[in-house]
Formats: structure tokens, C-alpha cells, sequence
């Protein structure tokens, strides 16, 4: 009986050693371990011993059982291995082929710099405002300090509809219409469409886009302004941004200022964006006029506040490196795919 | 306005390169738009004189010339033809540079050694209008004894051999041109930028004009017969006359007619000249004319008659209304006030008694005249910023002193003065906490009287008193810019907003338009700027409904014809961009654009009114593998996208500008928010495009009434769903949506949802019909349906069809 289950333990490990795959493994084990299997037979066979013989026997075919199962584990193992490992190599891919996407749109680079300046406002706090385009003269010039025989109203070259309605020129009757019917403190910013009559050109148009900023509240100062300002540049052009203030005149601000930034492309060393000067003239502000509150019905004696205009097309350009305002307009699917 | 450098040194000492003043002055607030300096460029060129010439052994037309530099004698090659011995001629030594850039060197021409260069007058950078007689393709003559030529009458040349060309002929000239804001008219003359230039340089203000100041001239009612009045005091605020007799007309002086032409003015004669050469220094704009032709010896201002015509100085009729002010004598008018002298009036040869005008016009009235006879003169911009009645006496004194000057004539006692509204000097509180406050600067007192005291502005008792050419001077704003100039703002801090937190967010229409945005560029489309300009055509090839085309605004000022109106409708707009992109051979394009459109609804530009401006998104396809479904589900997912989930697609059929058989509208009751399709056949001719272009218009301005602002969590369902497919046959002219709301109406809640996978068309299933297949998905959130009650609804729904589309169902 020993020799019996010597020579089922000698076969078995040989078959076993020999195994190729899982299938032939699972075979293996009944035909061995199974119900039927050869290890069953032999505990069957184990009535004709006699009784003191039979623990010694069962002890060793239970050996054996466990010892077999401890065997098939481990080819079950070393065999799922192999096989995953020629998956893998039969799964091998060229990653360098196609991919398979859907296709991307893109937005507008002159949404993309309306976008960014308002995350910066939103920041500090601006609402976001808008008004119509078909405006009153009255929002557009009178309200703001520009009454029917203000030299300004020459300044910008307005399109007309009827001597009181026109395609606004600026973004500031927003800001007009804003402080009528809102009590300060007002923050806000309006960017939008403004036109005025220029020829279309490399660098004109006659639609174009402002963003407009307006801030009324108690012991708002200039230094104020310019702080925001600068805070703005810093965010939109870069960190290291600097920015210049210099006098200037609009008729809805006293004082009035033109600001310059350090050119962003040569970082103020003169280079052919900035025409070698090292600035670029980037937008008008001032503090709001006191005849503006007045006619908004702010007093300007216990409010004041700042206001400050830029155009988006030229900060547009100068961030993607458009040459051409035209381009912006044209919409050729080639140019809008880059942005 | 331009200003040389050497006539605003008349007013201080300049001590700091041009360069520099130009950076003080734009940072004071005159801004600086070029520098021009002629002369610097020239180094080391002298005045010479050719002793010999003789040819050049080597060449055909090489000459060879000794010349007399004064210090020394050279031998210089020269190609040029125009010379002849004993010619003074610019010499440009060895060293020398010139404005061109050019440098010059001893070499060796031909083996010939060359010390230098004879020089043209384009060489030296000088116009040839300067010097008339000389040519352009020559060497420049200064003086030729021969024939007599002296290029300055008044200098020998010879006598300044050696000398700078720079010097000699006064070449050197340092031009500034500023951009003068409208509020600053002192500041368009010479006495104005020569004031700032002195408190921005911190120099002592000279005022060379001291002597007009003090002048007192004795009023008359009458001169030489010659008598004013004025009718419209509304519109004249002074006229003043002064008189000069046996006026001897002639050339202006070099140096006068060298600064008229520094500001950008030609010489005319000695009368002209002096007129222009006051207004640009004292920036009053003065009139002189013969007095022989003012008939009856009269002078009126007064109101134009409607219809009254002149003709200007230009040589062009004019035809006035009564919005117009004109000067005239008893019969005719002789000049448009503030705008340009009548050529009846001009000053000739043989003129002998000359009036001199210098009035003060409302800016406003000169401003509107000057735009409606399209003259925009001088003399009207400095007009219509409106001037100081007080500067026109000190003009008109300083005419007539030039005029004795000059010796251009005699000037008569006295002037006629009519001063019926008197200007008003405005007096102003000096708050310096009020200044600080809004500057957000710690300027003492002292300090801010310092820079006020300096621009002449008086200070008394806490009052501030602008000087009379100060009239844009008005409250403590503009004091406080005063201050702000000269304290430097570039000394101002950057602080922020100390005030309280306010809270920065978008508006719901603001935030749907970014969600449809994010919807759109994942969706392929790339995004579009047009203009709303639009031109009938335009209209009229999108088959646009005559109801809308009546809505289009017109403008009274096109820029051209195709931008006439303000479009009632997007569609035209990008259409033209989809043909855009197909000319230039773009095989495939998904646009989309969020712009307005206008609608004068009602007539409301017509009653003053602004017309209705709605935001629409308009999208525009083309291309392989684009279809309506494309479209459609674009608009669904941007629907899906700003939840709004309750609406209906029709189909639309009267829509002019969709093929009538492929498109829809999608409503949300009886509210129509979007339409979708198909570009008309007869459309897409009208724009000869050959192929399919899909198009929608969803009014986003309307839509934001139905999104939602928030989504609402329903509970994962708990019981599992049953799932059904069907299929029946019908008629081809059904729509699957008449299928579906059938579908839907019976099964109510316990369809969760239905997927049209199939239609299907073959011949078997006999003429005009059509296969469609679903698969429908049941879920009751309560409880585990059971296959009864589904077969029970399958059946009332196969029923359903059955009676009210004559369907049959697919085995």
C-alpha cells in the first residue's frame, strides 16, 4: 500500500511538472484530488488493511492530498503568470498611432481677455455689468460731464441714428445708468462693444471692445486707483508688471490720467511693441467727476469714486501676438482654431 | 500743437535737453507726441570755397577741387557737375556726419586721395521749398560772385569760410509737438506751454509780454470812420478793433516766418503773418482785413439769414443759417465768425488801411458751424474750446505793436471795444484735506499754494482765483488735478480700497452664457466675432420676412453702404462668415457666435426711445458628417446644459430662410426660444454656396427666464427596470415624435426612458412606410414591476398606436 501511494505521489508531481496550461492542470486534479480521483481510490482501498494499519496509511494519503494541493497551487500560479504574460505581449499597442478624440471648439481670443480681466475683478469684488449698444446721448455724453457743445464730443467720431439715439462710443453710459440706480458703494466693471467711426485697418475698427471699471464709495482716493491698477496689470500681464501714471484730460474725470505699463513683451528694456520705449499706453482713468455724481445724483461731497477704460483688442494682440486687428474679425476657422 | 524750443525759451530758461523737457512736459500733463531736431545730425560740415577744379586723370566725369576750408586747404573728388571755381559750398571734413546717417573719411577715388565731401541740399537734410533756386541732384551754392547768387542776401559767405554750416545758416531747430487736451485752449499757443514748461522745469516764468499787459488803450466809439456793434451778445462775448494805416504789405522777416513754419504755418505776406504769428503765441485767433471793403464802415456781428451765402477765403460758397454767426458791414457778410475770413474782405497789395479783429465767439456755436460748412480751421478749434475774452485785448495790442515792429505801418490811438458779456472769474475753496482725501496724499497746505502760486492762480483768504486764461478751472476736483500735475503723479502711492467687502459674482445670464460657451467649445465649435452692421441685401438673400427687415435701425452715418443698418436679425452675419471659410477652401466649419441683435419694435429709436437688444447664440455648420440630428443634439446637450429639460421641437415650416422640410423650432409653451435647420436651397443660391449649411438661433436673452439655477438630486433607483423593445410600422409622413408622445402619454411615470434605435425602410413593408424600433426602459421607484402589469402596458400602448397612427406592429 505504501509503495501504491509512493508511486501515485512520484506520477502525480511528474504530471504535474509536465502541465502546460490551466486546463490540463484542472484535469490533473481530479483526476487525482477529484471525487474519483486516485487518492479516493486509495483511501477506498484501505478496507483491506488490516485496522492498526489504517492510520499510519490514512495519515500518509492525507500527506499526500495536501501536499498535492500545496503543488497544484503553485503550477496554478506559475501557469496564470505565463499566461498573463503572453497576453501582454500578444496585447502590445503602437501608442504612437492616431488617437481617437472628439474634436475641440475654441473660444474667441477676444472672449478669452474679456474672461480673464473679469475672473480678476470678480476677485477683488466687481460686479459685472451691461448696458445696451443703440444708447441715449444723454447716458453716453450728457450724463457723463459732455453737454451738446463739449469740444469731447468731437474726440470720438460717434455713429448716429437720430440726434438723441447712437451706437454708444464707450462703455461708460453703463457706468452712468449704473449709479442712477444704485445706491454706493458701486463696483463694477462693464466690458462690451462700442463703436465708433474709424476705418477698418490693421489697427482700427470701427466695432470694437472696452472694459470699463467704476468704483463709488466713501474716501475713495487716487492712490486707490492706481493701486487697483496696478493689482490689475500685475494679474493680466504678468508679476512684474509696472505701471506709470500721467496726466491727462477726459471730461467725465478730474483728475484725469493716462496709465502705461511696462512693456510686457521686453519687460521695459524698448523693443518694437513698445516702440522702444519701454511703456505702453494701456488705458485712460481718473476720478470720477463731481458734476457726473452730481448728475447721477451721488454727492460728491460725502462720495467719491474712480473710473478707468481700456480696450480689449489691443491687450488681446499684444497677449497672442496678433499683428492684425482684422483678423479678429475675419474669422477664418483656421485662425480661431489656435485659441 | 507744435512749438520750437528756441521760442519757448523766450518765456524760461530751458537748462535740460529737448528730449527731457518733452518727458517733463508729458508727465506734467502736456503730452508729448514727436520731437523733431533738425541740425543736431549734422557734425563737422563747414563753409568752403572752391580755389581750382580740374578732371580727374582716371575718369570720364570725376573732378578734382581744391577748396579753402579756412583753417586749411583740401583736395576733395567730386562727381558733381554744378560747380564752378570760386563756388562757396557746404564741405563736409573728414569726421564729418550727416543727417542721412552718412559718415565721411579720407579716401582714395580712382587713386586720387578725397578729404571730404561737397554736399547737396537733401545731404543736409533741408527742403527745397527753403531755397528755391538751388536743385536737388547738385552740390548746394551758398554764394557764386560770379553770377551774383547769395543763398542768404545778407551774409558773405565769404567772410565765414570755416565756419559750422549749422551756424551760418541756422539749421539747428529743435520742433515739439504736444497733444493739448480740448480743456487746456491756453495751452494751444506758445505763452501756455511756455508757462508749464517753466513750473514743470521749476524756472522762473519770464513773461516777455509784460509791456501788453500794463498797456492802456483808450476806448473809442469810432476810428478812421469804422464803427461796431453787436447784435447777438450770446454768441459774442467781445470784439475789440484796433486800426493801422499806410500799411506797406510785403515779406515777413527770416526769424518770424522760421517760427510760423516751426508750428506748421506758411508765410503769407507781413499783415497775414502777424495775425497768424499772435495765435500761435497768444492762442487768440485774429482777423485783419481791408477796411475799404467793409461797406458803410460798419461792422455787425450778428445772427446769419437762413439761406445767406458767402464765399470763404478757400474760394468756397458757403450757405448759412441762423445758428451761424457772421461779422458783416451794412450789406453783406464779410467773415464767419471764429471761422474763416469772406474773400471779399482778404487783405490785398495795394491794401492800405487794415482792421484788426479780435473777438471771443461762443465755442459751442463756432464748433457746430465749423462741422456744418465742414471747415475745421485755426482758428475754430481754438474757438470752440472756448476762449478768454480777457486775452483778446492783449492779442490785438500785440498785432499792432509787431505791425510798428515790422514797420509794416502806422497804428491809429484808440480801439473800438464792445464787451457785453464780461468773463466770469470763478472762485473756489481751498480745501487741502479735501485734496488730500481724493488724492490719497499728505500735500500741506503750503505746499499746494506753492504749485497754485507758480500757475498763477491766486490764493486769498482759503479762496483759489484762476487766472483768467484758466476758465477750465471750476471746483476743488480740478484744483486738486492742478496740484496732482505738479506734485508728480508719479509720487502718488498705490494703495487699495479701504471700505467694505463686496461680493463679486456673475448674474444668472452671465453664468448660462459661460455654460453654453463650455457646451459649445467641447462640442467642436470655435466661436466668432461679427458686426451687427448689416446691408438690405444681406436681408434680402437670407429671405428675411419684410416684418423683420422693418425692424433694422438706420444710420445716419455709415461708415459705407454695407454698414448701414443694425441688423434685426444674426442669420446674415454668419452666413457671410460660412462663406468666408468656404472661400478660402475651409472643408469643414462649426461656428457659433453670442452677439446681439437690434429690433426697433414699436418705433422707439423714432420717439427717442433705445429699441429692444436681445443676446442671440447663433450657430453655423458645414461640412462632411453634419446633419440636422448634428445640430439638434448640440442644442439639446446646451439645453440639457442650463437645465432647461421642458420643451417641445416642431417642425417649422414658414420660415423663409430654412428649408422648409428640415427645420424646427423648439418652444417652451407657446414660446418660441430657438430655430434649427437647414439653410434654404433659395438662400444658400443667393450666396452661391453649393452645399449643405446648417443654422440655429437660440435667444438666449429668453432662455434665461426658463433655466433653472440649481439641479435636483433624484434618488438611484432602488427597484430594478424592466426593459422592452419595440417595433412598428407606419407611414412615412408620421413623425417618430408623434410615436413618442404617444408612447409617453400612456405610460405616464413608469417610463423612465426610450431610445429610438431602428427606423427602417425596405419594400417588404409595402409603399411609403416606415420601420421604427424602440427600446423602452420601466422602472417603478416603489416596487419591483411585474411582468404582468408591463405586458398589460405594452399591449394598451401597441393599441394605442394602432388606433391613432394606423400602426402596425413589427414581428
Amino acid at each position: 500500500m505504501k509503495d501504491q501511494i509512493a508511486q501515485i505521489q512520484k506520477q502525480a508531481l511528474q504530471e504535474i511538472e509536465k502541465v502546460e496550461d490551466q486546463k490540463e492542470l484542472a484535469e490533473i486534479k481530479v483526476k487525482y484530488t477529484g471525487k474519483k480521483g486516485e487518492l479516493t481510490k486509495a483511501l477506498r482501498g484501505m478496507g483491506e488493511l488490516k485496522p492498526e494499519e489504517r492510520p499510519a496509511i490514512g495519515k500518509l494519503v492525507n500527506e499526500l492530498r495536501d501536499k498535492l494541493e500545496e503543488e497544484f497551487a503553485k503550477k496554478e500560479k506559475e501557469l496564470q503568470e505565463k499566461e498573463l504574460q503572453k497576453r501582454l505581449e500578444t496585447e502590445n499597442i503602437d501608442v504612437t498611432e492616431p488617437s481617437k478624440k472628439t474634436t475641440l471648439g475654441s473660444i474667441h481670443p477676444i472672449t478669452q481677455t474679456i474672461k480673464e480681466v473679469e475672473e480678476i475683478f470678480l476677485g477683488m469684488g466687481y460686479q459685472i455689468a451691461d448696458g445696451p449698444e443703440v444708447e441715449k446721448t444723454f447716458y453716453n455724453f450728457d450724463q457723463l460731464n459732455a453737454p451738446e457743445d463739449h469740444p469731447s464730443r468731437d474726440i470720438q467720431d460717434t455713429f448716429y441714428i437720430t440726434d438723441e439715439i447712437i451706437l454708444r462710443s464707450q462703455t461708460s453710459p453703463v457706468q452712468a445708468r449704473v449709479m442712477e440706480t444704485q445706491k454706493p458703494p458701486i463696483k463694477i466693471i462693464c466690458p462690451g462693444t462700442v463703436y465708433r467711426s474709424d476705418t477698418i485697418d490693421a489697427t482700427h475698427s470701427p466695432v470694437f471692445h472696452q472694459v470699463e471699471g467704476l468704483v463709488i464709495d466713501k474716501n475713495i482716493a487716487m492712490t486707490d486707483l492706481k493701486g487697483t491698477l496696478e493689482m490689475f496689470a500685475k494679474k493680466c500681464l504678468g508679476e512684474n508688471t509696472k505701471i506709470r501714471f500721467r496726466p491727462h484730460h477726459f471730461p467725465f474725470t478730474e483728475p484725469s490720467a493716462e496709465a502705461d505699463v511696462s512693456c510686457f513683451v521686453c519687460g521695459g528694456k524698448g523693443c518694437k511693441v513698445c516702440k522702444g520705449e519701454g511703456w505702453i499706453e494701456l488705458l485712460g482713468c481718473g476720478m470720477v467727476h463731481p458734476n457726473v455724481l452730481r448728475n447721477c445724483g451721488i454727492d460728491p461731497k460725502q462720495y467719491s469714486g474712480f473710473a478707468f477704460g481700456f480696450g480689449v483688442e489691443r491687450i488681446a494682440m499684444a497677449k497672442f501676438g496678433i499683428e492684425d486687428m482684422r483678423l479678429l474679425f475675419e474669422n477664418d476657422i483656421r485662425f480661431l482654431k489656435q485659441f | 500743437m507744435k512749438a520750437s524750443k528756441e521760442w519757448l525759451e523766450e518765456y524760461s530758461d530751458i537748462k535740460v535737453s529737448t528730449t527731457e523737457l518733452g518727458d517733463i512736459l508729458t508727465m506734467a500733463g502736456q503730452k508729448v507726441e514727436t520731437i523733431d531736431q533738425t541740425g543736431n545730425d549734422i557734425k563737422n560740415v563747414v563753409v568752403g570755397k572752391i580755389l581750382k577744379i580740374e578732371k580727374h586723370q582716371d575718369s570720364d566725369h570725376l573732378l578734382v577741387a581744391k577748396v579753402d576750408v579756412g583753417t586749411e586747404k583740401l583736395q576733395i573728388v567730386t562727381g558733381a557737375p554744378n560747380i564752378k571755381e570760386g563756388d562757396i559750398v557746404p564741405i563736409a571734413k573728414d569726421g564729418a556726419e550727416l543727417p542721412n546717417g552718412l559718415k565721411i573719411k579720407t579716401g582714395i577715388l580712382r587713386g586720387v586721395s578725397s578729404c571730404g565731401m561737397m554736399c547737396s541740399i537733401g545731404e543736409l537734410g533741408i527742403g527745397l521749398e527753403e531755397y528755391p533756386n538751388q536743385i536737388e541732384e547738385g552740390i548746394m551754392i551758398l554764394q557764386r560772385p560770379s553770377e551774383n547768387i547769395k543763398v542768404i542776401p545778407e551774409i558773405d559767405m565769404e567772410k565765414n569760410l570755416g565756419k559750422d554750416i549749422v551756424e551760418v545758416l541756422d539749421l539747428k531747430e529743435d520742433i515739439i509737438d504736444f497733444e493739448i487736451t480740448p480743456n487746456r485752449p491756453d495751452c494751444l499757443s506758445i505763452e501756455g506751454l511756455g508757462r508749464e514748461t517753466a513750473v514743470a522745469t521749476n524756472q522762473k516764468f519770464k513773461n516777455p509780454r509784460k509791456d501788453i499787459d500794463e498797456m492802456k488803450i483808450p476806448d473809442k466809439e469810432e476810428i478812421e470812420g469804422l464803427k461796431v456793434d453787436i447784435k447777438a451778445p450770446d454768441l459774442c462775448y467781445r470784439y475789440i478793433a484796433r486800426i493801422v494805416k499806410d500799411v506797406k504789405i510785403g515779406p515777413s522777416p527770416k526769424w518770424m516766418v522760421k517760427r510760423l513754419k516751426a508750428c506748421g504755418m506758411r508765410s503769407i505776406n507781413n499783415i497775414v503773418d502777424i495775425t497768424n504769428y499772435v495765435m500761435l503765441e497768444m492762442g487768440q485767433p485774429m482777423h485783419a482785413f481791408d477796411i475799404e471793403s467793409i461797406e458803410g464802415k460798419h461792422i455787425t456781428v450778428r445772427r446769419a439769414k437762413n439761406g445767406e451765402k458767402i464765399t470763404t477765403l478757400d474760394e468756397i460758397e458757403r450757405t448759412l443759417d441762423e445758428n451761424d454767426l457772421v461779422i458783416s458791414d451794412t450789406k453783406k457778410a464779410v467773415a464767419i465768425a471764429g471761422v474763416m475770413g469772406g474773400q471779399n474782405s482778404e487783405i490785398e497789395k495795394d491794401t492800405k488801411t487794415v482792421v484788426f479783429e479780435s473777438a471771443v465767439f461762443y465755442g459751442g456755436a463756432v464748433r457746430k458751424t465749423a462741422k456744418k460748412v465742414g471747415l475745421r480751421t485755426e482758428s475754430s478749434s481754438r474757438f470752440e474750446k472756448g476762449l478768454s475774452p480777457e486775452n483778446a485785448l492783449r492779442a490785438v495790442n500785440r498785432a499792432v505793436q509787431l505791425v510798428e515792429k515790422l514797420g509794416a505801418g502806422k497804428v491809429v490811438e484808440g480801439k473800438i471795444d464792445k464787451y457785453p458779456t464780461k468773463q466770469k472769474i470763478n472762485k473756489i475753496d481751498l480745501e487741502p484735506e479735501r485734496i488730500n482725501n481724493l488724492l490719497g496724499t499728505n500735500i500741506t497746505k503750503q505746499e499746494m499754494i506753492k504749485i497754485l502760486e507758480k500757475l498763477d492762480i491766486k490764493v486769498e483768504n482759503e479762496t483759489v482765483t484762476p487766472p483768467y486764461f484758466r476758465q477750465d478751472l471750476e471746483q476743488m476736483a480740478d484744483i486738486a488735478e492742478e496740484i496732482a500735475r505738479f506734485y508728480g503723479y508719479d509720487k502718488l502711492d498705490t494703495t487699495l480700497i479701504k471700505a467694505d467687502t463686496t461680493i463679486g459674482i456673475k448674474t444668472k445670464q452671465q453664468k448660462i452664457e459661460d455654460k453654453i460657451l463650455e457646451t459649445l467649445q467641447n462640442s467642436g465649435l470655435s466661436e466668432i466675432y461679427t458686426y451687427g452692421f448689416i446691408n438690405e441685401k444681406e436681408l434680402d438673400k437670407t429671405n428675411t420676412p419684410k416684418q423683420i427687415k422693418e425692424l433694422s435701425i438706420c444710420l445716419k452715418n455709415p461708415l459705407n453702404d454695407d454698414y448701414k443698418y443694425m441688423r434685426p436679425t444674426t442669420i446674415p452675419s454668419m452666413l457671410s462668415i460660412i462663406v468666408t471659410n468656404i472661400n478660402k477652401k475651409n472643408k469643414e466649419a462649426k461656428l457659433f457666435d453670442i452677439s446681439r441683435r437690434y429690433q426697433n419694435i414699436g418705433n422707439k429709436v423714432e420717439q427717442g426711445e433705445i429699441p429692444q437688444e436681445e443676446k442671440i447664440l447663433t450657430i453655423g455648420m458645414y461640412g462632411k458628417d453634419i446633419d440636422f440630428y448634428t445640430l439638434k443634439g448640440i442644442l439639446e446637450n446646451t439645453l440639457q446644459q442650463i437645465n432647461v429639460n421642458t420643451y417641445e421641437i416642431q417642425k417649422e415650416k414658414q420660415n423663409k430662410t430654412y428649408h422648409p422640410g428640415r427645420c424646427a423650432n423648439i418652444k417652451i409653451g407657446n414660446d418660441t426660444v430657438a430655430t434649427l435647420g437647414e439653410a434654404h436651397p433659395e438662400v444658400l443660391q443667393n450666396y452661391e454656396i453649393t452645399q449643405r449649411i446648417y443654422l440655429a438661433e437660440l435667444n438666449i436673452t429668453k432662455i434665461t427666464k426658463y433655466a433653472k439655477n440649481n439641479k435636483k438630486y433624484v434618488e438611484v433607483p432602488k427597484f430594478p427596470a424592466v426593459e422592452r423593445d419595440i417595433a412598428v410600422v407606419v407611414d412615412e409622413q408620421i413623425e417618430v415624435g408623434q410615436i413618442q408622445k404617444i408612447i409617453t402619454k400612456r405610460a405616464k411615470k413608469l417610463l423612465e426612458s426610450m431610445e429610438l434605435f431602428d427606423i427602417y425602410r425596405d419594400e417588404k413593408l409595402g409603399q411609403n412606410k416606415k420601420s421604427v424600433a424602440y427600446s423602452l426602459k420601466f422602472r417603478d421607484k416603489n416596487k419591483t414591476l411585474q411582468d404582468e402589469e408591463i405586458n398589460n402596458l405594452m399591449q394598451q400602448i401597441i393599441e394605442d398606436l394602432q388606433k391613432q397612427l394606423l400602426a402596425e406592429l413589427r414581428k
